[in-house]
């Protein structure tokens, strides 16, 4: 077959791809009615009078994929019938008291030995590669306290109230230390979960900023981290969004309105403590927003 | 080149259907041969339905109003009635809806492209 006629189907697959991403994040972002959904036999991607897999049994049909919504997420828990098998119940929770207790002293960096046991336990249970040093890259704090930061800017028409969410946190005045979110001017899906899930991160006090500042700003720029919340056992996948111009020194970190609340980064319990870590995610493949530990290590028991 | 590659059956069958802006999903549409327009609308469809959604239940302040919305979807989707509930409770509703179809167009369309 030629390259000419394989192109449409490998376009078709491609939007069927995109759909796939944009239905994670959906069942991601909204798992508190994710039961209820099921319930009803609810598939938000289906509404309407037509059926894709039922009536198309063409390209879509072919694939599983358009009527499984539910199924997907039974197939993201498979990997946690695996988790269920490696770690026990009290390694569970000793992981999230040893978090804890670690986050109950001064911000700073974690010691070798804890570093290396949290960033193995994490990943485990996140199913993805979390580390504290990336490329050589490596924070001044991995723990410490952080903070609620305003909307940003995504392009310099935006508004505060083209951000729909958690108005009352503000927009700030400023654009963003990175620059505009925007896509060649347009406000992309990707751009907008960009400024819902970012980190606000103290750089200039990095020890090299001032000598190696150009490719430093570059190298962190949308940077994929993941802020684990032990107290509330939630952890959100954002990215690097701005700079933090406060340097202050009672919190480490700043984070978006959405984060901060998915998060209960500043629940009764919690009270701002954090772990921030790199996601090491070359292929760009978890998704940003809210994974719940509790559930992901329940759901299968 | 293509012309009008819509299947105006499919688009009818969301309550938002006023609000879709055809020249622009026409244009999306182009990318993709003409056999497999109708294929490429549905998984579209899709798409807007899980953006609007997705925005939509940002803006509900609790659980119960979300699930009324979604009881109406489950129940009537293309009921232009949805609508007016949604601008009953938040008047930019509309704004809502066609901002999420036009960040998914282009989202997707990148997605396209550049995957």
């Amino acid at each position: 077959m030629s390259a000419q006629t394989q192109q449409p189907s490998e376009q078709v697959r491609k939007l069927k791809l995109f759909l796939e991403k944009s239905k994670t994040n959906f069942y991601r972002d909204n798992e508190e009615i994710l039961n209820w959904l099921q319930d009803r036999n609810l598939r938000i991607e289906n509404l309407g009078q037509f059926d894709l897999v039922e009536k198309n049994q063409t390209l879509i049909s072919n694939s599983s994929v358009e009527s499984k919504v539910i199924e997907e997420f039974n197939q993201n828990n498979s990997g946690e019938k695996q988790l269920e098998s490696k770690i026990s119940a009290e390694e569970f929770n000793s992981i999230f008291e040893k978090l804890n207790n670690l986050l109950s002293l001064p911000a700073g960096q974690l010691e070798n030995q804890s570093e290396l046991y949290l960033e193995q336990q994490l990943s485990d249970l996140l199913g993805f590669d979390i580390v504290a040093e990336l490329d050589e890259h490596r924070l001044n704090h991995s723990t410490g306290i952080m903070s609620s930061e305003a909307h940003l800017k995504r392009s310099p028409n935006d508004k505060l109230t083209n951000h729909i969410n958690l108005l009352e946190a503000g927009l700030d005045k400023s654009r963003s230390a990175f620059g505009w979110f925007v896509n060649h001017g347009d406000i992309t899906q990707e751009a907008e979960d960009f400024e819902k899930y970012y980190f606000s991160l103290q750089l200039y006090q990095l020890q090299d900023w001032n000598i190696n500042y150009k490719d430093l700003k570059s190298w962190y720029k949308f940077r994929k981290m993941v802020v684990i919340n032990p107290a509330e056992r939630i952890a959100v996948v954002g990215v690097v969004g701005n700079i933090d111009r406060k340097n202050q020194f009672q919190q480490q970190f700043g984070a978006s309105p959405e984060i901060i609340i998915k998060g209960r980064i500043w629940s009764p319990k919690s009270k701002g403590k954090v772990l921030l870590m790199f996601v090491d995610d070359p292929k760009n493949e978890v998704p940003l927003g809210p994974i719940y530990f509790d559930k992901l290590f329940k759901e299968d028991r | 080149m293509n012309n009008n590659l819509i299947n105006v059956d499919y688009l009818k069958q969301v309550y938002y259907k006023s609000l879709l802006p055809l020249d622009k999903i026409n244009e999306f549409l182009a990318i993709f041969e003409n056999k497999y327009a109708d294929d490429a609308t549905k998984i579209l469809i899709s798409i807007m339905n899980i953006a609007i959604a997705s925005t939509l239940l940002d803006n509900f302040e609790n659980q119960e109003d979300k699930k009324q919305f979604l009881r109406l979807c489950q129940d009537d989707y293309h009921n232009p009635k949805i609508l007016d509930f949604l601008i009953d409770k938040f008047p930019d509703s509309q704004q809502n809806i066609l901002e999420s179809i036009e960040r998914s167009l282009l989202s997707a369309k990148k997605f396209i492209v550049e995957s």
